[in-house]
């Protein structure tokens, strides 16, 4: 699958797209919301795996901008937290938004693995 | 009774030591005051004169004009015992001025002439009333008497023997003399209560007294006779200013003590412009007399009448009102006024008969008068100061059952700043007590000074308290105008005690976001560290050494990210902490969480009205906002969501109300009532309806509250959560006891 993965820290871009080009999918990678909904436009995703809480805009927009494109990228949410953001609250709206799995950092990225390819891309 | 018989001769008239003649007299009016004895004598002048009825006593009156005289006829009685003495004729009138009596003798005439304030020949005491002495052999004789006054004539003339006329003028002198002490005693009195009392119907008494003093000095010819012979004008001004000044003061005094002003407020103006006319009249009647002018001297009967008139209505109409000050008033002037009228009356209407016990007896009757009235008013006047103080006290034990029944303590101190009142347990825990020194207390509290005509508020300060432990209490301090301090002494150590909370609460707040923060980042970078030292290890084999030490720094990274969590969620003061909010003030800081998190392209808006409402758990409405919120958002595409909060009047009452609105795309029916189903029987979780209304349903039941959805296919979505204004205290005592369990 074509993945695009988007996170401010770049060691944790590193670590997630080990582990999915490990599983054999395709990685792009975006550090904001912004670059991410760039890469977007331009080429086509099946998954997208976004931070919530960036420094330049926020996850929760993309997912919801994501949602908005019928036939678009499934959506993973994860994240540290934040400074307001309490996680019950921040996977609630995720979910609400529309992201399929909401992962709260530090996860286990074979989990993430397994829900990307438990994902069957939009029709 | 007695006395007044003596006064008036009755004793005297029996024993023919004294017999009154005035009623057996022939009289006739000379209009120009110019005719001599000739005219009055001889066939044509003895028929001038109006023959003795012998029921009316001889009365002239002033209506003949200031220039006429007066002559009587009449036979000395031959029946006086005069046991070798003189006879004396007297005309016990003092407002004549003078007279002459025609005796026949050897042909001519015998002429004896008596003029006021001059002692007369063969005597040594100028009398007040016209004294002629006659020999005995005077008796069976018929004198001619000629007299004239200014003014109204209520003669009564008498003949006696010396012993007689003596001990009734002496008499006389004692009852006036008696009736004058009195007056001026009760004068001193009322006057002094007047002052003391500042009430307006003693000061009229007291007026009324004095005026009456004078009025009997000026009209019994006192002044002129005695005080300053000669002084016939001034006598004359003084009497005639006394009398217009008892009118006004009579008025004035009964409009005081029958309360009209507050009974007939529209009579009390009526007769208070009628005192200041009668006031006014005072003034000039004194300047008419002085200047010869008598008009209003005639007049003054006729005032007199009308005044007490004015004052019988008055009397009458309040009696209806307050029956007990009408039948008081009644009692005390009933003497005064009917004796009154008996006087005036023969006044104003001359010719009329008159009997001159009645025109004696106004003076004891007004005096008696005076006195009942000066003792009713001092009873009134106690009785209200009981009343007052009856009042005071039972103010004062008012103040201090408030004072003992408050959260706040209370005392005092005398100039010296030693404390003389102290009360409530503050107080006592403040070391505050009746006897001690201010200064001392404070200077033991850490060196406070009260300087003298300035006040103090100081920090709360902690002191132990037997029952209660350790008590915030704050002492404030104002100047006393004489000197001295009062002041309060507040427990404030739940005050105190709260605001500690409110800072510890804002510190955790500050701590948590900091932590939130914090744990982001580090969240961040343990992620790689976890993940990476893992997959590091496993491309190591399982014999080497180094896969060990990936395992470490994985293991180390895990324990790391569990204590980051167990940090955040020890911090957080949303959602769970238990903490309580009247549901406004947890609004407040719900939409400011909220609306960090809502993404820029939404339009959300809120309008809070009040920080009141039920106190609910602050994570509970935390909860129900954000899934109403969420919800919101989620139904509009880049619309608006309004989160608003008030107070209404509803048909049962004032209803807080919570309502979510959104332009989004709202709701058929079917879905509506799918929505609006109780939690229960909603869908399976985990399946991800997102509508957490199940949430937002079970919560709002759990407060008692109402949850109303209404909502148009393509228009949006209205959210409302009502909730009784009267639950608030309701939930909010069962709160309290709670926290206090607690």
């Amino acid at each position: 699958m074509k993945i695009l993965v988007v996170d401010d820290v770049p060691a944790v871009q590193v670590s997630i797209s080990t582990a999915l080009e490990a599983a054999g999918h395709a990685v792009s990678l975006a550090s904001s919301g912004k670059q991410a909904l760039s890469r977007i436009e331009s080429e086509a995703f099946d998954v997208v795996v976004t931070d919530l809480w960036m420094p330049d805009g926020d996850g929760l927009r993309l997912i919801k901008q994501l949602r908005d494109q019928s036939g678009g990228p499934r959506v993973i949410a994860i994240t540290g937290g934040g400074p307001k953001l309490s996680i019950e609250l921040a996977g609630s709206l995720a979910e609400v938004w529309g992201a399929e799995h909401v992962l709260l950092k530090p996860f286990d990225d074979r989990r993430l693995v397994a829900l990307v390819e438990g994902l069957t891309p939009r029709v | 009774m007695a006395i007044v018989a003596v006064l008036v001769g009755f004793g005297t008239a029996r024993a023919k030591s004294g017999i009154f003649v005035g009623a057996h007299a022939d009289s006739v009016v000379d209009r120009s005051g110019r005719w001599t004895i000739a005219d009055v004598v001889g066939p044509e002048g003895a028929a001038r004169f109006a023959p003795a009825d012998g029921r009316r006593a001889a009365n002239y009156g002033a209506a003949n004009g200031p220039h006429a005289a007066i002559w009587l006829r009449l036979v000395i009685p031959r029946d006086l015992a005069t046991d070798g003495g003189l006879v004396v004729l007297t005309v016990r009138e003092s407002r004549i001025r003078t007279l002459d009596l025609y005796r026949a003798h050897g042909g001519g005439w015998d002429v004896r002439r008596w003029r006021l304030g001059v002692v007369p020949e063969a005597a040594r005491l100028a009398t007040r009333y016209p004294t002629v002495t006659l020999p005995e052999s005077a008796r069976g004789e018929t004198v001619l008497i000629r007299f004239h006054t200014p003014s109204s004539m209520r003669a009564s003339v008498w003949v006696q023997n010396e012993a007689s006329y003596l001990g009734a003028y002496a008499a006389e002198m004692m009852f006036f003399g008696l009736v004058l002490g009195v007056l001026a005693a009760l004068f001193v009195y009322l006057a002094s209560a007047a002052i003391g009392s500042r009430d307006a119907a003693m000061g009229a008494l007291a007026i009324l007294a004095l005026s009456f003093i004078f009025h009997i000095l000026g009209d019994q010819a006192f002044l002129e006779t005695y005080l300053l012979p000669g002084a016939a004008d001034l006598s004359r001004i003084i009497s005639i200013t006394a009398t217009f000044v008892i009118y006004t003061a009579s008025l004035f005094y009964a409009l005081n003590v029958l309360h009209t002003k507050a009974e007939f407020p529209r009579l009390a103006r009526i007769l208070g412009a009628s005192v200041w006319v009668l006031a006014a009249l005072t003034v000039a009647a004194a300047i008419a007399t002085a200047t010869g002018f008598l008009i209003l001297r005639r007049l003054s009967p006729l005032i007199g009448l009308a005044t007490i008139a004015a004052i019988l209505g008055l009397v009458l109409a309040t009696l209806i009102r307050q029956p007990r000050t009408a039948l008081l008033f009644i009692l005390c002037w009933v003497p005064a006024q009917a004796t009154g009228i008996a006087r005036l009356i023969p006044d104003l209407v001359p010719h009329d008969g008159f009997n001159p016990v009645l025109i004696n007896l106004f003076y004891p009757a007004f005096a008696a008068s005076l006195l009942l009235a000066g003792i009713a008013a001092a009873s009134d006047i106690r009785r209200r100061e009981n009343a007052l103080t009856l009042a005071v006290s039972e103010n004062a034990e008012r103040l201090k059952a408030f004072a003992e029944s408050a959260s706040d303590s209370f005392w005092e101190t005398d100039p010296s700043g030693r404390i003389v009142f102290a009360s409530g347990p503050a107080c006592a825990t403040a070391g505050l007590a009746v006897g001690l020194a201010i200064q001392s207390v404070l200077e033991h509290d850490g060196g406070a000074r009260l300087e003298p005509g300035a006040g103090l508020s100081r920090a709360p300060v902690l002191r132990e308290d037997a029952d209660r432990g350790l008590r915030h209490l704050r002492l404030s301090a104002v100047p006393i105008a004489e000197g001295g301090w009062r002041g309060i002494v507040s427990d404030v150590s739940d005050e105190v005690m709260e605001t500690e909370r409110t800072n510890r609460q804002r510190r955790l707040a500050a701590i948590g976001q900091m932590a939130g923060g914090v744990a982001h980042e580090i969240n961040n970078l343990l992620h790689p560290m976890i993940n990476l030292s893992r997959l590091a290890g496993e491309s190591l084999e399982e014999s080497d050494g180094r896969r060990r030490w990936l395992e470490i720094v994985h293991a180390s990274g895990m324990r790391a990210a569990e204590i980051v969590a167990a940090l955040l969620s020890s911090v957080r003061p949303i959602p769970n902490d238990g903490r309580r909010a009247p549901l406004g003030a947890a609004l407040a800081e719900i939409a400011e969480e909220l609306r960090a998190l809502v993404p820029a392209s939404a339009h959300f808006e809120t309008h809070l009205e009040t920080e009141r409402g039920p106190i609910v758990p602050v994570a509970e409405a935390f909860q129900v906002v954000a899934n109403l919120v969420t919800n919101a958002l989620y139904a509009t595409s880049g619309g608006a969501v309004s989160l608003s909060y008030r107070l209404v009047q509803g048909a049962q009452g004032g209803l807080f109300e919570l309502t979510v609105v959104d332009d989004g795309v709202g709701m058929d029916e079917a879905t509506l009532r799918r929505a609006s189903e109780p939690f229960f029987t909603t869908k399976p979780q985990g399946e991800g309806t997102g509508l957490g209304l199940s949430i937002v349903q079970g919560l709002a039941s759990k407060w008692g509250a109402e949850l109303k959805i209404t909502s148009v296919l393509g228009k949006g979505t209205r959210v409302t959560v009502s909730l009784a204004a009267v639950e608030q205290l309701a939930l909010h005592e069962g709160d309290l006891r709670e926290d206090s369990r607690g």
